[in-house]
């Protein structure tokens, strides 16, 4: 997870819920997405 | 009657010492199959033949015997026939230079063991240890019964009071040869046991690693599997799908190392000593309770650098080291930190386990390596107890320090490969 470019960390977050991947999947990326500070994208998302 | 009871006592004392020389100096050591065993047992019964011999039972009606077929039939039934002809021309040979009357009823009746014998050894060994006591029993007071009556026929007729005396020989050399075979089956029961504990401790180990790495593995795994779903999703640009594609793959790689991991543990390797630094050891032992550590909320840190060579046994070392250091993760239940180290200092090496878990009371410390010893509700107190065996086995020293509420730290201390 560590490797993905914000950028790409982030497309990948929302084709995931699009796709409706598996939830521990989605779930690691959230868990990198808190880990880099960008967790304000879901306050984006749910608008 | 026996005029002096010493004798008979030494004689008895005779016997016992090559079994009880070897557990002692060699079998203890964990060694269960000690490679010049055949040798040394060889050398213990010669000698404690010739000791019997020339410490010989004198009876006061000028009868005189010893127990030297003992230790000739054990070594035949017990080692083979090597060992059995080596002792058999030790009592021919010593019997010849101790000389006086008898030498060829000594002679006639050893030989007929010697010759009885191997048809006995064939199924010996499928006997109970019922059976096994008792053929032992019965053709040692055959041979005592034997030689009596080739004494009889020689110097015609015993006197009266001499038919008594020569009954004892017969029950003491039974009795004699009962007791040695029931020490030295108790010993072999007692080595057997001590390797099954080994494999029973090892079976647990991996059967609680189970779990945690069942758990640790699903993770890449999962990972590898969103990464190639969204690689397949439309509108993904060509270089996003190589992104993920190299994703997949290093999530796999992972999964890889945590499943080979786990497997080696399971792998019997060979009992031989190796030569080396320990350093592949230490660092194989902290990645492979890396996922039980994750599961207990417990980081792992590593400070290993060692260059001086030290002779062990791989496996065993790698098992202890995984016992202690489970121990330690588990001596904090509410997460930690588990340091383990690899140092030199003076021509020794240091492994050290340490964990900011419960700690340890100074009573607890002294019972720690005893036999059932343990403080977790379902432990059998048998992984410390396989764990210390082996390090003293390999003549190492375990120093611990611990306190209540801080923390703990186990040294395993090898001395450095001296090369002669």
């Amino acid at each position: 997870m560590k490797h993905l470019s914000d950028e790409l960390l982030i497309e990948s977050y929302f084709k995931a819920y699009e796709l409706k991947l598996n939830p521990d999947f989605i779930r690691l990326i959230e868990q990198e997405l808190h880990r880099r500070s960008l967790s304000h994208i879901f306050h984006c998302y749910a608008n | 009657m026996i005029q002096n009871y010493e004798e008979l006592l030494l004689n008895f004392l005779f016997i016992f010492i090559p079994f009880l020389l070897f557990q002692t100096f060699w079998l203890d050591k964990g060694r269960v199959h000690h490679t010049y065993s055949k040798v040394i047992m060889t050398i213990l019964g010669v000698v404690s033949i010739i000791l019997c011999m020339t410490h010989p039972i004198t009876f006061s009606e000028g009868i005189i015997f010893d127990l030297r077929q003992i230790p000739f039939i054990l070594g035949f039934l017990y080692y083979g026939w090597r060992v059995g002809t080596v002792l058999y021309l030790a009592i021919i040979v010593t019997r010849f230079l101790i000389g006086g009357d008898g030498i060829y009823i000594s002679f006639a009746a050893t030989t007929l063991l010697f010759l009885v014998l191997p048809l006995l050894k064939k199924d010996y060994h499928k006997f109970s240890l019922r059976g096994k006591m008792i053929s032992i029993t019965l053709i040692s007071a055959i041979i005592a019964l034997l030689v009596i009556a080739l004494s009889y026929m020689a110097s015609d007729g015993l006197a009266y009071h001499q038919y008594s005396t020569s009954i004892n020989f017969v029950i003491i050399q039974g009795l004699g040869a009962l007791s040695a075979a029931f020490i030295v089956e108790s010993t072999i029961k007692n080595l057997r046991m001590r390797e099954d504990l080994f494999k029973t401790e090892k079976l647990k180990v991996i059967s609680e690693l189970a779990a945690s790495v069942s758990h640790e593995v699903r993770n890449p795994i999962t990972v590898s599997k969103g990464f190639l779903q969204l690689l397949m999703s439309p509108e993904v640009s060509y270089e996003n799908r190589k992104s993920y594609a190299d994703l997949s793959l290093k999530e796999l790689e992972r999964a890889e190392v945590i499943i080979n991991d786990y497997l080696s543990i399971t792998k019997t390797k060979p009992e031989k000593n190796i030569v080396a630094t320990m350093e592949d050891d230490v660092y194989y032992i902290a990645n492979v309770l890396k996922p039980y550590a994750l599961i207990h909320n417990v980081k792992i840190t590593t400070d290993i650098h060692n260059d001086l060579l030290v002779k062990y046994n791989q496996h065993q070392l790698q098992q202890s080291l995984i016992n202690f250091a489970k121990n330690s993760i588990e001596a904090m239940p509410d997460g930690g930190l588990l340091s383990v180290e690899l140092r030199s200092s003076n021509s020794k090496v240091i492994i050290s386990i340490k964990d900011t878990g419960v700690g340890m009371t100074k009573e607890q410390i002294s019972q720690l390596g005893e036999a059932y010893y343990t403080t977790k509700e379902t432990g059998t107190g048998l992984g410390m107890m396989v764990s210390y065996s082996a390090i003293y086995a390999m003549n190492g020293k375990i120093k611990v320090e611990s306190e209540v509420g801080k923390g703990t730290e186990f040294q395993i201390i090898l001395e450095e490969y001296q090369d002669r």
